[in-house]
């Protein structure tokens, strides 16, 4: 059966069906390196650490660098394979760290040529940034692990995870409306209309950027403020006297207001238009502090949309729906490949009724489709199945 | 036979002589070192001197064919000689593994090669220790289990990376895979 996984930059998380029903694991996207001794083998045997031995280094790998990185004090030696949503530019072990987190988790394929959906983010909007090298590695990495890999974009993979709806000439129509991903390295949108991705796009913003931001302004380091963040925060109850809540409330209002803006001129720039409202369904680890919610709503309703929202809301489970969607992505194409579906076909998504190419303004690709656009009235037709491949 | 225990509470390594001693662990310094070797280390003369070693029993002179194991399957040995035979059995094979480890550097492709060479090296020794007839039922038993040990010691590194979750409203994903796949 098919598996799935979603690489984030601050978590990489593997699902895979067992007895029908869905089973995750996590790891924190991350390592920590060391000068090798036995002392600290043996140390890390005992504990049970999760390492690799390089020449004359150790790199301990996932939640277990963390660990170290606490027990030790060294956040130097605290090391991240990636950045900004992509792999680290600045990380030399960037790729063999990210291939061994993705083979401690998904493991070999059970058969060759077993499909494995991989999330990807769209290339940002409002910086230089390249996903191609990105999605190239993850490609490779899991084909040499006997996997197809089968890229799908990020937001895409909370809308087939959250399954949002719309009601459309007396039937509801599955897998549309917006998907939105707060991670810590970017956020990453889309809008679908029945599966089918109509536009995709991201901002190089997240959760890193707010403790970037927040570690400056109150002088300290970011990990401190992650810990706040992470533990203590409640953007509902912002004591003032407290500067380090009042700098992460800035920064989260100033985040939220960055994303809005950017996808509603990302979306004007598009020709893509549905009449229906749109249930907006958000994920990621940066969306689960209490009161981001309904900040994320008024900062919708104030930014003129080029569609209608008819509500916001949190995916059940923020931190996994992502990997979630991507395996429904990769059941579903599994599913469909005897048929003899067309290989390269979008990410498990079928077209949208009268989906034309956009001339342009989109940042589509990571699902593999083309940047498409829905005529207006287009959605009050009766939808019917587009040719493929 | 040379048999000598591990007095403390630490595992005693000797890097230079690929031999290791579990706390209060018994070796048959013949077996796994050969009697000469053995009296002429430094390391291992240290050792006795600092009190680390002790020295449980010692025979004159170092039976000829030890170091093979020629003992008569299910007969003739007794507990300690079992349990010295396969101390040795397992500091050669965490020696040969040491410096199967040592040499596992480079990228992650030549680090995974070296894991494989290291399973292999491991399913030959079960296939050994199978076509033995010098070992008793106990013995390879005893030797099967250290070789299992081994291997799960040196596959949990890449094997066992993760918190698994299982939710407790399972089955959605399917369902919603059989929606999407009908929308084809």
């Amino acid at each position: 059966m098919a598996k799935a996984i979603d690489i984030g930059t601050s978590f990489i998380v593997a699902a895979e069906l067992q007895d029908g029903r869905e089973v995750f694991r996590s790891e924190r996207n991350a390592f920590f390196c060391m000068d090798r001794d036995e002392l600290a083998q043996d140390m890390l045997d005992d504990a049970g650490a999760r390492y690799l031995v390089r020449g004359e280094q150790l790199f301990v790998v996932g939640e277990d660098a963390l660990k170290f990185a606490t027990i030790t004090g060294d956040q130097r030696a605290y090391r991240r394979p990636m950045a900004r949503g992509i792999l680290n530019p600045g990380e030399e072990q960037a790729i063999s760290m990210l291939e061994t987190l993705v083979e401690g988790l998904l493991g070999p394929a059970a058969r060759p040529g077993e499909v494995c959906a991989a999330t990807l983010p769209a290339a940002p909007c409002d910086a230089e940034g390249d996903i191609t090298f990105h999605r190239i590695v993850i490609e490779r990495c899991l084909r040499r692990l006997g996997y197809e890999p089968h890229p799908i974009h990020e937001a895409l993979a909370v809308i087939y995870s959250e399954n949002p709806q719309v009601e459309s000439g007396g039937q509801s129509v599955p897998f549309t409306g917006i998907g939105l991903s707060f991670g810590a390295g970017m956020t990453n949108a889309a809008l679908a209309w029945r599966a089918k991705s109509l536009f995709e796009t991201a901002v190089a913003r997240g959760g890193d950027w707010i403790d970037e931001r927040v570690a400056l302004a109150r002088a300290t380091t970011r990990s401190k403020v992650c810990a706040i963040k992470e533990r203590r925060l409640d953007l509902e109850r912002i004591d003032p006297r407290d500067g380090m809540q009042l700098a992460l409330e800035i920064y989260h209002e100033e985040l939220i207001e960055y994303a809005a803006r950017r996808l509603a001129e990302a979306l004007h720039h598009t020709q893509a238009s549905v009449e229906e409202a749109l249930e907006v369904c958000v994920a990621g680890g940066t969306a689960m502090v209490p009161g981001f919610l309904p900040r994320l709503e008024r900062a919708l309703g104030r930014v003129h949309l080029p569609l209608q929202i008819r509500g916001v809301r949190l995916a059940r489970d923020p931190l996994r729906a992502a990997a979630a969607g991507a395996l429904v992505a990769a059941v579903s194409h599994e599913k469909r490949r005897p048929a003899g579906r067309a290989e390269g076909a979008s990410a498990a998504a079928p077209a949208a009724p009268g989906v034309t190419s956009s001339p342009g303004g989109t940042n589509g690709g990571a699902s593999g489709t083309p940047p498409a656009s829905l005529p207006p009235g287009a959605a009050r037709e009766r939808p019917r199945k587009a040719p493929v491949g | 036979m040379w048999i000598a225990r591990n007095t403390t509470r630490g595992r005693l390594r000797f890097p230079g002589l690929a031999l290791t001693i579990a706390p209060g662990a018994e070796v048959d310094l013949d077996c796994a070192l050969g009697r000469s070797r053995a009296e002429q280390s430094n390391q291992i003369l240290v050792a006795f001197e600092e009190g680390y070693l002790e020295t449980v029993r010692k025979d004159p002179a170092p039976p000829a064919a030890v170091r093979g194991g020629t003992g008569a399957a299910g007969g003739g040995l007794d507990d300690a000689r079992l349990a010295a035979r396969l101390e040795a059995f397992k500091d050669s094979l965490r020696g040969e593994l040491q410096q199967l480890r040592a040499a596992l550097a480079g990228d992650v492709r030549t680090i995974l090669g070296g894991l494989r060479v290291a399973r292999d090296r491991l399913d030959e020794q079960r296939r050994r220790v199978l076509a033995d007839q010098s070992l008793s039922e106990a013995e390879i038993r005893a030797r099967l289990a250290f070789l299992e040990e081994q291997e799960m010691e040196l596959v949990r590194n890449f094997d066992a990376l993760g918190r698994a979750h299982a939710p407790e409203a399972g089955g959605e994903v399917a369902a919603k895979a059989d929606l999407l796949s009908r929308l084809g």
